[in-house]
């Protein structure tokens, strides 16, 4: 049995990431992760005897984050870009349109498309994660993904007139 | 760009991140808190916590039932006003097992009707009406009713309807035991309105987007506010206009065609041409 010390020092910066995938912005991303901590720091005892520690805080990082969504009380499509850019650097180069898009989507599509590509959910599994309806989540990751190439076909179309 | 794209960008969005030297000891430290609290709380019943969300300022019509017993109780109310609204939020309890069956937020006669549904992180998409809560467990009933300057002097109150086991129905009336914080944050917040906040903003492949603004109007006056038509690198705004009556809250919708709306940073708000009463206003104004 680890420690919860120890399963912090292993999965804070795993929680981190996803964390910042699924709001794009430092701070909301620190509030989630250590929300979700201490969350299983609470059961930690009957957590890590029954069951699978890392995906429990991973889905009731999910689930704090529908939460705060729900605490938004609408979905806010915002052309704010925040907290991005300077400060973030991904292990691959990221077109910027590519992150400025990801902050228009709404917080659940936004929660579905970053399920579907990071952990490989169908919309079942989204739905699970989420804690909705097959059909909500599949509505989600579908906008989702359209806005995105929308944006792609977009942004391809205005590089040939440009050219 | 095809999906494999998509999944390569996005995982490196979720790449482990370096939390800093003192994030490990702030998660334990935030655990030993929380634990210290459940402590001292010590609830008799595990708490589980009950969210509601207003569905809108709705005038309600009908009386509630009233039944054979009713009570009233002060209890602290949290009051916070942001560009969004102005947010209450009650952590009730009650004695015995109840259904719920209606809750709103009265403000001097004006009721803002709240749908209580399950705060435990799960989405249904039909929500439990009425719904159980057993005795002692903690119900947290959050609203954003329509609030204006002059309802700093009037204190919300939060009316619960209930149906106990043996059928007879109560009405519970929540007073706040903190009046003077809430009419504090009224007074703070009212003056520096109205607030814009940006609700969704569409892009279409046909050049056109869609703008759509929610509109605050914390004063005692009614506002106009007027997006006037514009054009700026080969985009036209249309003309758009919304009366917002005082302490109300409107949606305005803005269009604008031959733009890609991400493209350009040139908006409304960001040109001078979002008037409130003929003076420029920004979204998220403060």
């Amino acid at each position: 049995m680890a420690s919860f010390e120890e399963f912090v020092q292993v999965e804070l910066p795993r929680l981190l990431g996803l964390a910042h995938a699924l709001t794009g912005n430092n701070h909301d991303a620190w509030d989630l992760a250590q929300e979700a901590l201490t969350r299983v720091g609470l059961h930690w005892s009957r957590i890590d005897t029954g069951g699978n520690p890392s995906a429990y805080a991973r889905t009731t990082l999910v689930r704090l984050n529908v939460d705060r969504i729900r605490r938004l009380r609408r979905e806010i499509f915002s052309d704010r870009v925040p907290d991005t850019g300077v400060e973030d650097r991904y292990a691959v180069a990221i077109a910027p349109w590519l992150l400025q898009a990801m902050n228009a989507l709404t917080p659940s599509q936004r929660t579905a498309v970053v399920l579907r590509f990071t952990d490989d959910l169908d919309a079942a599994g989204i739905a699970r994660e989420m804690g909705c309806s097959t059909g909500t989540a599949r509505s989600h990751l579908s906008r989702g993904l359209q806005r995105l190439r929308d944006r792609a076909n977009a942004v391809v179309t205005s590089d040939l007139e440009g050219r | 760009m095809d999906d494999d794209q998509l999944r390569t960008a996005i995982r490196a969005m979720a790449e482990p991140r370096d939390p800093g030297p003192r994030a490990h000891a702030d998660v334990l430290a935030a655990v030993e808190q929380q634990r210290r609290k459940r402590r001292v709380a010590s609830a008799a019943a595990a708490v589980v916590t009950v969210a509601a969300i207003a569905v809108g300022a709705v005038a309600v019509a009908s009386q509630p039932p009233r039944g054979p017993a009713a009570g009233a109780h002060d209890v602290e109310l949290t009051a916070s006003g942001g560009v969004y609204g102005f947010q209450l939020k009650m952590t009730v309890r009650f004695p015995d097992s109840r259904q719920l069956l209606s809750a709103y937020y009265d403000i001097g006669g004006r009721r803002t009707k709240v749908t209580l549904y399950p705060g435990d992180g799960s989405d249904n998409d039909n929500y439990p009406t009425p719904l159980a809560v057993a005795a002692g467990v903690a119900v947290q009933v959050s609203a954003v009713p329509d609030v204006s300057c002059i309802s700093a002097a009037t204190v919300p109150e939060l009316v619960v309807t209930s149906e106990q086991e043996d059928g007879r129905t109560y009405v519970d009336r929540f007073t706040a035991s903190n009046p003077d914080d809430y009419s504090a944050e009224v007074t703070s917040w009212c003056p520096r309105g109205p607030y814009v906040g940006l609700v969704e903003a569409r892009g279409g492949n046909d050049d056109t987007a869609v703008v759509e603004l929610q509109i605050v109007n914390p004063s005692d006056v009614p506002i106009h506010v007027v997006s006037q038509a514009f054009n700026r690198q080969g985009a036209q705004w249309h003309r758009s206009s919304v009366v917002v009556p005082a302490g109300a809250t409107r949606l305005m919708t803005i269009t604008a065609s031959g733009l890609s709306y991400f493209a350009t940073p040139d908006k409304p708000w960001t040109t001078g041409h979002l008037r409130s009463n003929g003076e420029p206003i920004t979204v998220n104004s403060r």
